[in-house]
């Protein structure tokens, strides 16, 4: 160490030139200055170039933009009693990461929610980064006492919940809300614009707490709430075909009927009932077995048309001029058309017959026989000019065309026309059948059947109009089948139809089926028809005895339409 | 002056959210009373209720056929003088009520 401390004592001292010192000076001086220039160009470049960014930024800070919702329209009956409307309840989220002990927490607030604790605490526990919703729309009584108990990571939020005042009715006509406040089946699908109505937004200054500053700056676009829908659907006509509906699926033990009630004049329909159902009071609407009954009956099944379609048959027979309405045929028994043999079940032949007794007991030779007459043109475009085969165009989603072969068809044969000529091998819907009927009842002329009468928003009203699809036959035409009609349900025969006779009143129809299932369509009064009524049943375990009971509830349901709209007894 | 007016927009600003926060609940209970009303009103409880109380649907109907009266002369000014003669309807509730 001695000697290496010697050493460096003897090296020359270091020595700094002036001209030195006042380079690395200004090396020094120069860096500072450019450093500042930095920061300075640095700082005009924010405060100058990026003012908009940072002010963007800072006014973020300060103000927040929530979105006011809407409130969901009304629908109304035609009589304008509510079926459904949206309430605001409170739902109770947990943020869970502001919860500091999840079992304290859970025992505040279980006997608030009428919840088990230990439910709740699995709730809580669970750490997820959007709230957890734990219950929704709480009575109001219930929402205070959570709001009481003040405690960290427990929020109330105000939600809409679609209530059904009349109860259990209509329920799929009306069809369903989802959870995001927008239509899933039924009305509130086909109509969801006009009841959704459309979000507005507020931009305001807030204080510490996240609430608006109310006297601060801000700017309100304004929730458009959405339009109404008063319904031409009257509530005591649906809940006496409900009613009826009920009974007779219970005497008779069937599986699924379909009631629809039509007002020929305008086309509005007044009722429209189906079994089975789900209800909204259901704990769970989004159930499969729920959804599974979602679409509506009357528009989305189809079933042969049967013995309603002798409407058509007579409609084209009478129309054409093959038929006259006194006019009557010698029944042999068996009609052969187009290679093909139409058969009546033994008995009562051979015999001649009046078009009202073809009618009464529906006689498939008889209406084989008016087919061939006709012929296969004329008959398809009465067909198809009733409605037959093509959507009605209701205002309600997932109706079906049902099926109807014309002779145009490349799968057509001749002795189609003479099986379809009763009824078989064509599809039809409940909404078909009694728009067919419907014609027939106002004269001739085809109005497009629909629900909604009215739309009532913000921005104004808009009427549903009668709307004429087509004129069909002639007045006289529709007139002289009227009277077959009549005479079907009045006379004292033993055909189905007499079941659907309405005491003082003339009521038009026909109809038939088997102890399985059975179908009545007609309408009332004869003179100045109100109401056309459809009424079919399905499912009957093959041993009952029902008789017909379609005939008997459209009895019921004309009887008590009389009765409700005030309409005198013509005898 | 500054101070004081601060505190009072601030004041102010507490008082109009508080308003709108009752606005928003009275809103809310209107909705919910609309409900309820609608729901008393509706057919399956009127139905149940008359039920109750013994009633039931008509048996028989019965429609009068009324003939509508001769539209009511046109008014004429008061005067002094006691009328002689009065409308048909007044007569028939006269007569109905056994006045003179």
């Amino acid at each position: 160490v001695t000697a290496h401390t010697r050493a460096i004592h003897d090296q020359p001292a270091l020595t700094v030139s002036p001209e030195s010192r006042k380079g690395r000076l200004t090396v020094v001086v120069v860096l500072i200055v450019t450093a500042a220039a930095v920061f300075a160009a640095r700082l005009l470049y924010i405060q100058a170039w990026q003012t908009t960014y940072y002010r963007g930024m800072a006014s973020d800070e300060h103000f927040r933009r929530t979105v006011v919702p809407p409130k969901r329209g009304e629908i109304d009956d035609a009589t304008g009693h509510p079926l459904a409307m949206s309430v605001s309840y409170r739902s109770v989220y947990a943020s869970t990461a502001e919860i500091g002990d999840p079992k304290v927490t859970a025992k505040r607030l279980a006997p608030v929610l009428g919840e088990d604790e230990d439910s709740l605490v699995v709730k809580l526990i669970a750490k997820s980064s959007t709230p957890v919703l734990l219950q929704r729309w709480l009575p109001d009584d219930a929402a205070d006492a959570v709001q009481k108990l003040g405690l960290d990571g427990i929020n109330l939020q105000a939600e809409p919940k679609r209530v059904y005042p009349q109860g259990e009715t209509l329920d799929q006509v009306l069809g369903v809300v989802g959870s995001d406040d927008n239509g899933l089946s039924g009305l509130e699908l086909r109509y969801n614009t006009d009841l959704v109505g459309q979000p507005g937004s507020l931009v305001a200054e807030r204080d510490s707490g996240g609430d608006a500053i109310a006297l601060g700056p801000q700017l309100l676009e304004p929730a458009v709430d959405g339009a109404s829908l008063t319904l031409t659907i009257d509530r005591y006509l649906q809940w006496v075909a409900e009613h009826e509906l009920d009974r007779a699926l219970g005497a008779r033990r069937a599986k699924s009927g379909v009631v629809v009630v039509l007002d020929p004049r305008t086309g509005g329909i007044l009722a429209l009932a189906a079994r089975p159902t789900f209800h909204h009071d259901d704990a769970d609407v989004y159930t499969a077995s729920d959804v599974a009954k979602y679409p509506i009956p009357a528009i989305a099944s189809t079933a042969d048309a049967g013995p309603t379609f002798d409407v058509v048959t007579l409609a084209a027979g009478l129309e054409s001029g093959a038929i006259a309405p006194g006019a009557s045929f010698f029944n042999s028994g068996s009609f052969e058309y187009g290679g093909s043999t139409i058969q009546d079940p033994p008995g009562g032949h051979p015999s001649a017959m009046s078009m009202t007794q073809v009618l009464e007991t529906s006689d498939e030779v008889g209406l084989s026989w008016i087919a061939s007459r006709v012929g296969a043109p004329k008959f398809y475009r009465m067909a198809d000019d009733l409605g037959f085969g093509r959507p009605t165009e209701v205002d309600l989603p997932g109706e079906m065309p049902g099926l109807l072969r014309l002779s145009t068809d490349p799968d057509w044969a001749i002795s189609d026309l003479i099986q379809n000529a009763f009824g078989q091998g064509v599809q039809a819907t409940p909404l078909q059948v009694t728009v067919a009927v419907a014609t027939v009842a106002n004269g001739g002329i085809r109005l497009r059947p629909h629900v909604v009468a009215r739309v009532s928003g913000p921005g104004g009203e808009r009427r549903v109009a009668p709307t004429i699809d087509r004129r069909v036959a002639r007045g006289e035409t529709m007139a002289a089948l009227t009277r077959l009609l009549v005479a079907n349900v009045a006379d004292d025969g033993t055909g189905y139809s007499r079941t659907a006779r309405v005491p003082g009143y003339d009521v038009a129809g026909v109809g038939g089926g088997s102890p399985v299932s059975d179908a009545f369509v007609g309408f009332g009064p004869a003179g100045a028809p109100r109401v056309a009524i459809y009424v079919r049943l399905d499912g009957a375990p093959s041993g009952t005895s029902g008789g017909p009971t379609a005939a008997a509830i459209f009895a019921a349901l004309a009887r008590a339409a009389m009765s409700y709209y005030q309409i005198p007894p013509s005898r | 002056l500054y101070v004081r007016q601060t505190g009072d927009v601030a004041a102010t600003g507490y008082d109009v959210a508080a308003l709108q926060r009752e606005q928003g609940d009275w809103q809310h209970q209107n909705d919910e009373l609309r409900a309820s009303v609608a729901q008393l009103e509706s057919i399956e409880r009127v139905g149940s209720g008359a039920q109750r109380l013994g009633l039931g649907p008509p048996r028989h109907l019965l429609y009068v056929h009324s003939t509508p009266l001769a539209a009511p002369p046109a008014p004429t000014p008061a005067t002094d003088e006691t009328p002689t003669s009065s409308s048909p309807m007044l007569e028939q509730a006269r007569r109905v009520l056994g006045l003179p």
